[in-house]
């Protein structure tokens, strides 16, 4: 849809119906701003640490601006939202994620007319359909990522029916195409705790590197959850079929099982992803824990969710009101034939990982949280072993002061490279509530790395003013890694010097 | 870069200068279990506490616990806690187990693609909301300290005993 075709439709809208007749107009307003100046690692550099480092110079400043008008001439709320970003990524950021000049001043503009039953949205939309499997819209700064669409929306929601229908177009994005996806879901809840659900997603990639016969499918679901306390179970399913329908070019199953019997919650997940093409804007669950450690987390196994199975306990549970304890175990690999369950054979890219942790609250003024996971998971046929353990102590003062240690140690075996090693995060938290906290964090490793260094130091100020404004100062060095939300995941460089963020509402 | 800069500086010292209040959105969002839940439909009743967290966020979690304690100490003096997780689809499903074995009772609503909390202006959680029973924005706040509970109870407090909700 042409930007200035949808601007100028929505300043009509706005002018010509509502704002001579709403009682009333009210204006609220956000700010985000982030300024990096420093140094970091570039990855493109032939020298070794340190002397492959460059400069870091990155700007943010997010500017949100929202109009809502009350009782207009039609509906009960107009909200009209606009979203201004300036962005300048670092020189790295840039090479390494595609953002060229284009992509460095975003704007964006919805109008969401509220009207009984119906929700009306117009301009940078985003949606997700069931659990994602056909179709999930999402933003993540952090990540460079963005599969919203510049389109349209309508939702009704009632009690027993719930249909929404979408249509706009995506623009490129790291790891995102230029697509027109359009689509349209409907739930069915005929008595309570039961659920039906299908939906129908059309995508048509508009990318240049798609060449002249670019890619156009169907992704049609079909989904049904039912809670009849204490059981809860649901299951998902989704096609991937070519544009003329008639041939299935894949197909993804998602399951869970929920239960809550004395005491204990236990829920049972399970993957079977076949989708045979990548669709970055259909991301289903993950089916393992995403976030265990600190140090486990930004070394993550990353699943190739067009072609998955495997399965996820999760048990929860409080053996006494001081302590709660979770245990999480998933198993998953890349297809073998059509097994059902997970190849534990080093040509199928297996992965398992079970983690524990524990809270006790010791006593109001003392609470403890210890945890330990281990993975293993093969990669280009070597195995690669990783075991984290964590303990983190919160000792309230007083009232509002409190002190927080947290220490870490991950223990990493690596075939592949022949490679024994240990990783270890300390960080020290001084809190007063609230105005805010301090912060200083220590991480090493004994790995021998020609690129990234052996330890890094930082220390952060977080002060909270008047409750909506948050500031933010960090100096110091913060080692690299992986970073990812929802499945997608971006490299960070190693950085070293000034972070600073601000963000506000008024 | 640096227009920008004066800019928002600009923009900022104005913020300082002003109260929040403003009309909260009206949401419509499912809980967990697929129950819909609005927030036009809940106001009226006396102030509405609204915390935005995760099932990966820590200082989330560690500040669930002070939301039900509120919930059960104010509820029947017109205190309504509604707790919306932005958990992505591919986490979602850990929601239910956590917070059925932590016995939590207040409703937690799914917003998978954040969208209510980019509508208060959020950018990370946690964040929290205190609306109004009129459904004016009262305060927001980012971030979990221990001992943030006790200044959210005292305003809490302030604004049960002022009986309207709306000071």
């Amino acid at each position: 849809m042409n930007k200035i075709v949808c601007l100028l439709s929505i300043s009509l809208l706005f002018l010509i119906i509502y704002l001579p007749s709403a009682q009333s107009v009210e204006y609220s307003g956000g700010l985000k701003l982030r300024c990096d100046y420093g140094r970091e690692v570039d990855p493109q550099s032939l020298n070794s640490y340190p002397d492959n480092h460059t400069d870091r110079r990155y700007f943010e400043g997010l500017f949100t601006s929202d109009f809502l008008f009350d009782q207009p001439r039609f509906g009960d709320k107009l909200l009209i939202s606009l979203r201004m970003l300036e962005f300048q990524p670092s020189d790295v950021d840039g090479y390494l994620f595609l953002l060229d000049d284009e992509r460095r001043l975003e704007d964006k503009i919805y109008a969401q007319l509220n009207w009984g039953n119906f929700e009306y949205w117009a301009g940078d939309i985003y949606e997700t359909f069931g659990k994602g499997l056909a179709l999930n819209l999402f933003e993540n700064r952090d990540l460079y990522f963005d599969s919203g669409l510049r389109g349209g929306k309508i939702n009704y929601l009632s009690k027993k029916i719930r249909f929404k229908a979408i249509y706009g177009q995506a623009r490129n994005w790291y790891l995102v195409h230029r697509d027109n996806v359009g689509g349209f879901n409907a739930e069915y809840r005929p008595v309570e705790g039961l659920l039906t659900g299908a939906s129908l997603v059309h995508y048509e990639g508009l990318s240049a590197e798609d060449g002249p016969a670019y890619k156009s499918h169907f992704d049609p679901e079909i989904y049904a959850g039912w809670d009849f306390s204490p059981l809860s179970i649901y299951a998902e399913y989704a096609e991937r079929r070519e544009e003329n329908f008639s041939e299935k070019i894949g197909s993804g199953l998602f399951t869970s099982l929920t239960t809550f019997v004395k005491g204990v919650s236990a829920q049972l997940n399970y993957k079977y992803y076949h989708f045979g093409l990548e669709n970055s804007f259909a991301t289903p669950p993950i089916v393992q824990r995403e976030f265990t450690t600190k140090l486990l987390s930004t070394h993550p196994h990353i699943p190739l969710l067009t072609d998955q199975v495997g399965y996820e306990l999760e048990l929860s549970a409080a053996p006494h009101e001081l302590l709660f304890l979770t245990f999480n175990f998933s198993q998953s690999s890349q297809h073998n034939g059509n097994s059902l369950l997970p190849e534990m054979n080093q040509d199928y890219a297996p992965f398992w990982e079970a983690f524990l942790e524990g809270e006790y609250f010791a006593s109001p003024q003392l609470t403890a949280r210890a945890a330990l996971g281990k993975n293993q998971e093969a990669s280009n046929n070597y195995w690669q072993d990783k075991t984290g353990a964590l303990l983190e102590t919160i000792y309230n003062i007083d009232a509002y002061w409190s002190l927080t240690l947290l220490g870490e140690r991950m223990w990493t075996d690596n075939l592949e490279f022949n490679e024994y090693y240990f990783d270890h995060y300390a960080a020290v938290t001084l809190g007063r509530a609230p105005y805010g906290s301090l912060t200083f964090s220590y991480e090493n490793s004994t790995r021998e790395s020609t690129t990234e260094g052996d330890q890094w130091l930082g220390g952060e100020l977080a002060l909270t003013i008047k409750n909506e404004h948050r500031l933010t100062i960090f100096y110091g060095q913060e080692r690299g890694g992986l970073k990812c939300t929802s499945g997608v995941c971006r490299p960070v460089q190693p950085f070293e010097g000034f972070r600073i963020g601000y963000e506000g509402r008024f | 870069m640096e227009k920008i800069f004066l800019f928002t500086a600009a923009v900022m010292m104005l913020a300082f200068s002003t109260d929040l209040a403003y009309s909260a959105v009206n949401f419509t969002l499912e809980d967990m279990n697929g129950k819909i839940y609005n927030l036009k439909e809940q106001l009226g009743q006396g102030p509405i506490l609204i915390d935005f967290w995760a099932t990966w966020c820590t200082p989330c979690k560690n500040a669930l616990p002070h939301l039900q304690t509120l919930k059960q100490k104010y509820e029947k003096q017109g205190l309504t806690v509604l707790t919306i997780s932005i958990d992505s689809p591919k986490s979602q499903s850990k929601i239910k187990p956590y917070v059925l074995a932590k016995k939590f009772t207040f409703p937690v609503l799914l917003d998978p693609n954040s969208e209510v909390l980019k509508q208060f202006k959020g950018n990370s959680v946690p964040f929290q909301v205190i609306i109004g029973q009129d459904g004016n924005v009262i305060e927001t706040h980012t971030g979990y300290n221990p001992g943030d509970e006790k200044v959210l109870e005292e305003k809490i407090v302030k604004l049960l005993s002022a009986g309207s909700g709306n000071e």
